[in-house]
């Protein structure tokens, strides 16, 4: 039986179909194909029991023609090479698309923080940040919370790097993370930056389709950050949550779910089964809830072969990373629902972390109201230039946003030209 | 069985009988009674629901601020309350024993 492909076989499949499709360079082919640089660390930290451990690190940095790399640090026990090279692939294509002026990179510790206690945490961080060296900074590689890291690890991250500066550089270096804590330089608007974006074009969506979004329907499965801020922002556009589902099981309300009330319970509870308003429902139902839009905001591949046939909706907006198929994809097209790729429907946060990254730069603040407006500016212009790719290749909107991407990096190297 | 399936599957450890999650559902909190879809044989790299509810720093938040609260019952609000320098924000306050003078500790080996 041959091996089933993985999510990064998808991504690799994808550019390489819109590759072909826009008759790449073969050149500029050749050089996106592969990462820049690739740094691993074996690197030592002394444990608060008195024992050394060898820890491994990574930065993977795939491609800074758009400006400086930028991407997540994970810490997680199965983290590896290969993964980490794609998810900094990824962060490449998302940039261009949202036209930010960051290259892409990913990087991590290969070890389970939920084994170590809080202070070997910031012994390990610190160490691998000290090891990076030279490998980061705010103009060049820009680090940002993903998987298993938070506001926390960003913090002593930042506090490392300054400490290797000398004195009178330190203030003009704060942008080297994002994803900080509001206090110590994070923006406003980042928490929800995702789930912000997603509204936004679900917006233009509708305006575009001339769909009232009033009375409405949707339904979103997963509610952690992405899930739970989109539902709670398409609340006052009048759209009405009939069903959600999370790892512990799915709900069902035909009359409507108020969000606010159900993050309440979820910040108590921790999962949604059990919430009173709305009645129990299986997998297999609440995929197929009859609604104007479903928003997939929990984990990979779960539009496929065979739930795609189940959805019966206008709309699928991509919350998560590749929560749909290519199997699943083509039966979407052939069912006639729309879909707003991931890579588009989720930039929101990278957009927003830049908008971090150049209040740092700049010595600014900005009021929610700013960023806010700024991300719209942003999204919106990417979405019209993913939909003019699609009419012009007279391709899907995935296919099309990967094209706008690569045709962005493309006109760059053509510009500059290969030294010597 | 030539055909894909998406059926929830978990191998099971014939020794341990235990499901053993590769990818991000090995370390997640929510593993065992999560109910998407998965896949072993490609292990989950993106999950919107990854859990660290309580990762380690929480804890030791929480433990902390639960030792105070256990000194604070048995000896009093005020006495933890007028702590000064070191002892302010030290990891032992709430247990250490050493006599403090009213103007604040501000050198000790013990502080951490």
């Amino acid at each position: 039986m041959p091996k089933q492909k993985s999510f990064c076989d998808y991504v690799v499949d994808h550019v390489n179909q819109a590759a072909s499709l826009i008759s790449l360079d073969q050149d500029i082919r050749q050089i996106l194909s592969q990462t820049i640089n690739e740094v691993i660390i074996n690197f030592p930290v002394k444990t608060e029991n008195g024992k050394v451990e060898m820890f491994t690190g990574y930065r993977v940095q795939h491609n800074n023609v758009m400006g400086p790399f930028e991407g997540g640090i994970r810490f997680h026990p199965t983290l590896g090479i290969e993964e980490v090279r794609v998810l900094a692939n990824c962060t490449t294509w998302k940039a261009a698309i949202a036209n930010i002026p960051f290259g892409g990179a990913s990087g991590g510790i290969q070890f389970d923080p939920t084994r170590y206690t809080f202070n070997d945490l910031e012994r390990i961080t610190r160490r691998f940040t000290f090891a990076l060296g030279n490998n980061i900074g705010p103009e060049y590689d820009i680090l940002a919370p993903d998987v298993g890291t938070n506001s926390q690890i960003m913090a002593w991250i930042l506090d490392t790097y300054l400490s290797t500066m000398p004195p009178h550089k330190r203030q003009a270096c704060k942008h080297v993370v994002t994803g900080k804590p509001i206090k110590s330089g994070g923006s406003q608007g980042r928490d929800k930056a995702t789930g912000q974006g997603i509204a936004f074009l679900v917006q233009k969506w509708a305006e575009e389709k001339n769909f009232n979004l009033k009375g409405a329907t949707y339904i979103v499965q997963g509610f952690g950050n992405v899930g739970s801020w989109t539902a709670r922002l398409l609340k006052p556009l009048g759209v009405r949550l009939i069903a959600v589902e999370d790892f512990t099981g799915a709900i069902f309300n035909p009359e409507g779910i108020d969000p606010d009330d159900l993050c309440e319970y979820v910040k108590k509870n921790r999962k949604i089964a059990g919430y009173a308003q709305a009645k129990s429902v299986d997998h297999k139902t609440f995929l197929q809830t009859r609604a104007d839009i479903f928003v997939p905001a929990a984990l990979e591949n779960q539009i496929n072969s065979e739930t795609a046939p189940l959805l019966n909706v206008k709309l699928v907006a991509e919350g998560a990373n590749g929560p749909t198929d290519p199997e699943g994809d083509q039966i979407l097209q052939k069912k006639g629902i729309d879909l707003i790729p991931d890579i588009l429907c989720n930039s929101g946060g990278l957009i927003v972390s830049y908008f971090e990254w150049l209040q740092n730069k700049r010595s600014e603040f900005w009021e929610l109201e700013e960023v806010d407006s700024k991300l719209h500016t942003k999204i919106i212009s990417a979405y019209n230039l993913v939909i003019d790719k699609s009419k012009e290749l007279k391709a899907d909107l995935r296919t099309a946003a990967y094209a706008s991407a690569l045709s962005r990096l493309e006109r760059v190297y053509k510009r500059r030209g290969i030294f010597p | 069985m030539s055909k894909r399936s998406t059926k929830v599957m978990e191998k099971v450890s014939p020794l341990t009988k235990k499901r053993e999650y590769t990818g991000l559902c090995l370390t997640c909190q929510n593993a065992s009674t999560c109910i998407y879809p998965r896949n072993l044989d490609q292990p989950v790299l993106q999950c919107e629901e990854f859990d660290c509810y309580e990762t380690p720093m929480e804890r030791t938040t929480v433990d902390r601020i639960l030792a105070i609260a256990r000194t604070q019952a048995e000896s009093g609000p005020e006495k933890m309350n007028s702590l000064k320098g070191l002892c302010l924000n030290c990891e032992n306050r709430a247990t250490c024993i050493f006599p403090k003078p009213e103007t604040g500790v501000w050198r000790c080996e013990e502080y951490i």
